[in-house]
């Protein structure tokens, strides 16, 4: 009996001793980071539609609020604002949805396609009653190769407000010339891009940026010659970025820097000179940009560029562009150069006696306000949201670039504008006989409006690039915010 | 005594049933001889029109065949039909009411109220005694009044179907279009609906609708959902002398849609006047446009004639009445501008046709249709030059090219197109050169210009390919 008790008292010793020592140190830093480090991590959603007007998608993507007055930094710059002529409709409204299925509209602010981050405003209306516990990213924990992180996520399906993980460790860290370095994890995280990275001891140190796929698949491998050998199937692979606290701080304290404005040229249907354009063009050798269209009052109207000139060499470097999937580059080149200074482009012009080779200058300018950018405006008394007009809207809709007015952008059903007859798309160019030339000129008319409860509401839309009027006469009683 | 004055009282209600019974029996046979009437006025005036179209579709012409009704309405077997049904027929084949078939001729079309007239060719016609239908007045239709649709629905010939007159001038309030013209040709800007719940069907489209007396007060067009739409007789009594007398309807364009007046008096009018019609929309570059109208201008007067639309059923006929215009006459148009009267000089133009002819380049496996200055309109294009693209071939020189639907073709070969005889020109002058490589300058979508190269020397060599090479026959 008495040697059955010693026995059975070293067993638990043996089971219950390694099981205390044994206390998993990542178990208690995710419990630590699941229990205090999520309310800043929200969803971003919006529509991406296809710019031919077919199909389309719901994009879900992780967002972190990053500043009390309603930040929201969010991976992903091409999805939140395509650029021109990628195929997508710039998205015109954002929701930020916040765990219990709260829901903020937000507007674009500015993005970074280099490091492929965006950043968000969630509207003032809306964020000064939003209660936000923005991240404090940590620029003092520095990552190095072999260091633990862990990363949350939270799951694109909100219902029940679940937040996942991972543990990962640093691989590499790759410097970048001019740019932040870029660390890459043990590991390929698909979906993880725009989740905040901890370190062990909960100090927010890092942002997943993005995910690239590499050449070597999951599969199975083994080690021949001292080298990584795959012997298995398997797909996807890569390597997942992630941008360290420091550059994201050193962009968020300089809101210029990150919302760094694109360059532009302003020529549009940019065409690469194909060996079968060349021979049929009569040019010697294939390679370059053909311009399709010169915008007016862009740069490449103030240069002299005309259509059918054709881009052979910027500053020096050929432009070698002999497929249409070579003009990313010349595009991105454009991209990041810095407005107001100028440029030597090779050019080649058609002529009677055929193509003569010529030298521009041009000076870049920033790329106009994209629709992303203005900030629309909600008229909660008659149902409307607007949104000023833009050159990238006017150009779109076949406009002229001096047009006048406001666009709507959302009407609310039943709501007066709609029982006037104001549709979304329409631009409202007067109201009750007033020119309506841009927004301040909107607000004023409706102010006094509200004031004066004048019995009938005419507006004078723009649909279709066709003038139509349309009227209502409200029920005043029941205007939201109508003056006594 | 009481049960003697419950008797009688029983006595007499029991003969006063079938007196009720008896009347409205009487009264349904009345209802049923008139319909039987009416249809027989009509009936043998009605023919089955079995039209067969040429297309330009996907890079080729092809033919196709479809069905509608018509009715006779000249001694000379003159049949008043819907544009489209017959408006784009190559030949046509029609079968009588007593069954026999003879062939007809498009006469002509009008696409903008949907009507045409063919003629039969009577001399192939070896059944009864020809026989034309009386065309009513529609103007003085009433609403619930009966109404008989006669046509051939889903092609079953001589088909009578019965209702009344739900509303005798629908403005449908949209915009319609003409179905097989890609969304390019509006129709019923000049005219509005008589709205009946007598079936519609497809194959109805053309047929007559007629009146208790045996008149013909409408050409069915359209229906669906237990409603059917036919086109007033008064406004087709008008198009179908036009098209016999003149091949077409002319109409004069000012470039102006009205919009009416109701919701806006106050606010545009006011007391400073009385009537008008309030103008929407005023075209760019148009007749109205150049004497200075302006959206939001009040017509009080054109051409000394006074306009009044407080609802929107009224605009057509100032549509009407602006379009009936003399041609490239000037006229005096009174306009109540904030609240004054301002007086402009507007010169007419022709309306012209909506949508452009069309084409086929055989060797390039690529169909074009005309650009009219309405098309240009409607696709947002700067200007009617060039042609549209309306689809190629798979595996033609056009399609390998990339030449998208509805791109707009504004140079070949470094000449600049500048509508589709210019492009038969200068089709038949590359096709003879025989090039090797052709290049063509498009609008892609109408917007984004692009280069495109059409490598002819791979058609070239195509026949070639099956054709086997002369030596190997031996």
């Amino acid at each position: 009996m008495k040697a059955r008790t010693i026995v059975l008292a070293a067993l638990a010793v043996i089971v219950i001793l390694p099981t205390a020592v044994r206390a998993d140190p990542v178990e208690d830093a995710v419990k630590n980071l699941l229990a205090t480090k999520t309310g800043s991590m929200v969803l971003v959603e919006f529509d991406l539609k296809n710019a031919d007007g077919t199909g389309g998608r719901e994009v879900k993507l992780q967002g972190t609020i990053v500043s009390a007055d309603g930040l929201v930094l969010v991976s992903g710059a091409k999805q939140v604002d395509p650029p021109v002529g990628a195929g997508s409709v710039k998205p015109t409204s954002f929701k930020i949805h916040f765990p219990g299925d709260v829901k903020k509209d937000a507007t674009f602010v500015g993005k970074d396609e280099e490091l492929n981050l965006a950043l968000l405003r969630i509207n003032p209306e809306d964020g000064e009653t939003a209660k936000l516990d923005p991240a404090a990213f940590d620029a003092d924990t520095k990552m190095t190769p072999g260091q633990l992180l862990i990363i949350l996520k939270r799951l694109p399906k909100n219902e029940d407000d679940l937040v996942t993980f991972t543990v990962t460790r640093i691989s590499t860290v790759v410097p970048k010339p001019g740019l932040p370095s870029e660390y890459r994890i043990l590991g390929s995280f698909n979906g993880f891009e725009g989740c905040p990275v901890f370190a062990a001891g909960g100090s927010l140190v890092g942002y997943v940026t993005g995910r690239q796929r590499g050449r070597m698949g999951r599969g199975s491998f083994r080690v021949v010659g001292g080298r990584l050998e795959r012997v298995g199937g398997g797909g996807g692979g890569g390597r997942t970025r992630i941008l360290d606290s420091v550059a994201l701080l050193d962009f968020l304290s300089d809101p210029t820097k990150f919302a760094r404005r694109d360059c532009w040229l302003g020529v549009s249907g940019l065409q690469a000179l194909t060996k079968e354009l060349a021979e049929a063009c009569g040019i010697e050798k294939p390679g370059g940009l053909i311009i399709g269209e010169v915008k007016k009052e862009s740069p490449a109207e103030s240069a002299g560029f005309q259509a059918g000139d054709v881009i052979v060499g910027l500053d020096g470097k050929v432009i070698d562009a002999k497929k249409d999937r070579d003009l990313e580059s010349f595009q991105k080149t454009v991209r990041r150069a810095k407005a107001g200074e100028s440029h030597q482009m090779k050019v080649l012009r058609p002529g009677e006696k055929g193509y003569r080779e010529m030298m521009v200058t041009v000076v870049f300018g920033e790329s106009p306000l994209t629709e992303n950018e203005v900030v629309q405006y909600h008229d909660k008394a008659f149902g409307l949201k607007l949104k000023p007009l833009t050159r990238d809207f006017l150009e779109s809709n076949r406009l002229p670039l001096d047009s006048k007015g406001v666009r709507v952008t959302w009407v609310e059903s039943a709501g007066w504008a709609s029982i006037a007859g104001v549709r979304s798309g329409d631009i409202i160019q007067k109201m009750v006989l007033k020119p309506c030339p841009d927004m301040d000129a909107y607000k004023k008319i409706m102010a006094d409006l509200m004031t004066e409860r004048d019995a009938e509401v005419c507006y004078n839309v723009l649909r279709q690039r066709k003038s139509l009027f349309v009227c209502v006469r409200p029920d005043w009683a029941n205007v939201d915010g109508a003056g006594k | 005594m009481k049960w003697l004055l419950g008797v009688l009282v029983l006595s007499v209600g029991l003969a006063a049933v079938p007196a009720t019974w008896a009347a409205e029996v009487e009264n349904s046979l009345e209802l049923q001889a008139a319909v039987e009437a009416a249809r027989d006025r009509v009936l043998p005036c009605l023919v089955r029109v079995q039209p067969i179209s040429e297309l330009y579709v996907g890079g080729r012409k092809v033919k196709r065949s479809g069905f509608g009704s018509g009715v006779i309405f000249t001694h000379e077997g003159h049949v008043l039909t819907n544009y489209h049904v017959a408006g784009r027929a190559k030949s046509l084949l029609c079968v009588m009411a007593d069954k026999e078939e003879i062939p007809a001729t498009l006469v002509a079309g009008d696409p903008w109220t949907d009507l045409a007239v063919i003629k039969l060719d009577l001399d192939r016609y070896k059944g009864h005694e020809l026989r034309w239908a009386v065309l009513g007045d529609s103007d003085k239709l009433e609403v619930g009044e009966f109404v008989i649709a006669l046509g051939s629905p889903y092609a079953l010939t001589r088909t009578l179907t019965f209702g009344v007159v739900s509303c005798k001038d629908r403005s449908l309030g949209v915009r319609v279009d003409l179905p097989g013209e890609m969304g390019l040709q509006e129709t019923g800007q000049f005219n509005t609906w008589i709205q009946v719940d007598a079936l519609i069907n497809p194959g109805n489209s053309g047929g007559p609708l007629i009146n208790m007396r045996g008149e013909v007060v409408g050409i069915n067009a359209r229906g669906g959902a237990g409603m059917g739409f036919a086109i007033p007789m008064n406004v087709a009594k008008d198009v179908a002398r036009e098209l016999i007398e003149h091949g077409k309807v002319r109409r004069s364009w000012i470039g102006v849609e009205f919009q009416a007046l109701a919701k806006f008096a106050d606010r545009f009018v006011g007391d400073a006047a009385e009537g008008g019609v309030l103008v929407g929309n005023v075209v760019a570059d148009s007749p109205a446009s150049k004497a200075d109208i302006r959206p939001g201008d009040v017509m009080l007067t054109f051409d000394g004639k006074p306009t009044h639309a407080r609802f929107e059923e009224e605009i057509y006929p100032i549509a009407r009445m602006v379009a009936r215009t003399e041609i490239e006459k000037t006229v005096e148009v009174t306009v109540l501008r904030r609240k004054k009267h301002v007086t402009v000089r507007v010169t007419t133009q022709d309306l012209g046709r909506a949508v452009g002819e069309d084409f086929v380049c055989e060797a390039w496996g690529l169909t074009v249709k005309d650009i009219t200055p309405s098309m240009a309109r409607m696709l947002a294009l700067d200007d009617d030059q060039g042609v549209l693209a309306t689809g190629s071939l798979s595996d033609s020189v056009a399609s390998k090219a990339k030449i998208g639907n509805r791109d707009v073709i504004r140079e070949i070969a470094g000449t600049k197109i500048r509508d589709l005889d210019h492009l038969k020109e200068v089709y038949a002058k590359v096709t003879a050169a025989k090039p090797t490589k052709v290049i063509m300058k498009v609008l892609q979508g109408g917007r984004t210009p692009r280069l495109l190269v059409l490598n002819l020397a791979e058609a070239v060599k195509e026949p070639g390919k099956s054709a086997k090479p002369e030596g190997s026959e031996k």
